[in-house]
């Protein structure tokens, strides 16, 4: 699963019922599949739920990538817009929605690298490896830059299954690969994050 | 994972990238697009709506039997004066009413059988030199019964 907050928690108030009475709370857990459906046909609590549910997430991959707090911001609005404006976009039946709006983000990330990389000269970099300034940490610096180095697909994998603990499953879903596929990315990623750890000369092919 | 030594140091930096928080204001902004998105939403609908029945109104006046024509009035058509040049096209007229009396008409060469002394009320047209060209019986006040 995604690494869950507090504020991910997706809590919605309903009428006060026989849970309120028993002194259970007055709040239920409710299912992204429920809180899709009542989203689309205009309910903003439901939406809101969302939002808060996956946005840390979102935002976190999205940081990951681009080690920029606000390109991050950027890409998660774009994303929580984008849902807006294609609520039938998202299938219950085909996944679950965290996988499906890190697919959405990742595909935006995509598109911005490709419009970036329009306009640099061929010898700079779109992404590049330092982490941002609230990393601190040289350990966890130093960790960040060795993931930021692997090839994309190397660095996806450790994202979404090492740094946000997704199951190979929905890593799976998340990039549109086999799980197989996951398995043997992160096996490979995991070696050569070792090698680069120990300072050793690392091939990434 | 079969490395604790990295598994470790990678639950650090997870923890440290969890405690970085998204900019302020974004929840807001991503909520004011929700509601914009509303609006035009319930705008469409409405618009919709309008244009239905819109279309209901004007199919409901378009199916109504429409009422026939109210018979054309003939109108009378103008005598030309015998022996006057006919008016050209682009010749501008003037058309006066006024009581003519019948022996004018027939000395002008319209043959009239009416009482001595008859007038008959017309309307006369007159081309840009002053001359009558034509003539357009409205009543007659004797016992005239043709004009040709």
């Amino acid at each position: 699963m995604w690494r869950a907050r507090a504020a991910d928690l997706k809590l919605l108030e309903v009428p006060a019922g026989p849970a309120a009475i028993s002194g259970i709370g007055r709040v239920q857990a409710i299912s992204d599949g429920e809180l899709v459906r009542r989203f689309r046909s205009g309910d903003r609590e439901a939406f809101s739920a969302i939002y808060r549910a996956h946005q840390g997430a979102v935002f976190r991959f999205a940081l990951y990538l681009t080690a920029d707090r606000e390109r991050a911001a950027e890409i998660t609005q774009e994303v929580f817009v984008w849902l807006i404006h294609h609520p039938s976009a998202f299938d219950p039946e085909r996944g679950e929605l965290a996988a499906f709006l890190g697919g959405v983000a990742r595909q935006m990330l995509r598109r911005q690298r490709r419009e970036e990389q329009r306009w640099l000269p061929l010898n700079e970099s779109a992404a590049g490896t330092a982490p941002p300034p609230e990393i601190g940490d040289s350990e966890a610096a130093e960790l960040w830059k060795a993931i930021a180095s692997l090839p994309e697909r190397y660095r996806e994998a450790v994202i979404l299954c090492d740094l946000e603990e997704m199951s190979n499953e929905q890593a799976a879903a998340t990039l549109g690969c086999a799980v197989g596929t996951i398995w043997s990315r992160l096996h490979r990623a995991h070696e050569l994050l070792q090698r680069k750890l120990q300072g050793k000369k690392v091939n990434c092919s | 994972m079969n490395n604790p030594q990295l598994e470790s140091k990678m639950r650090n930096l997870a923890e440290r990238v969890a405690a970085i928080e998204p900019p302020e204001g974004l929840e807001d902004a991503v909520m004011a697009a929700f509601d914009r998105a509303q609006r035009r939403r319930r705008g469409r609908w409405l618009a919709l709506g309008g244009a239905l029945a819109a279309s209901l109104v004007a199919g409901a006046l378009l199916s109504r039997p429409i009422p026939a024509p109210a018979p054309a009035v003939e109108s009378q058509a103008f005598y030309p004066i015998p022996y006057t040049p006919p008016l050209e096209p682009y010749e501008r007229v003037l058309v006066v009413e006024k009581q003519v009396p019948v022996d004018e008409l027939i000395a002008a060469g319209f043959h009239i059988s009416a009482a001595p002394g008859a007038t008959v009320r017309a309307d006369v047209m007159v081309s840009q030199d002053g001359r009558p060209r034509a003539i357009r019986p409205v009543a007659f006040h004797a016992s005239e019964r043709s004009l040709q």
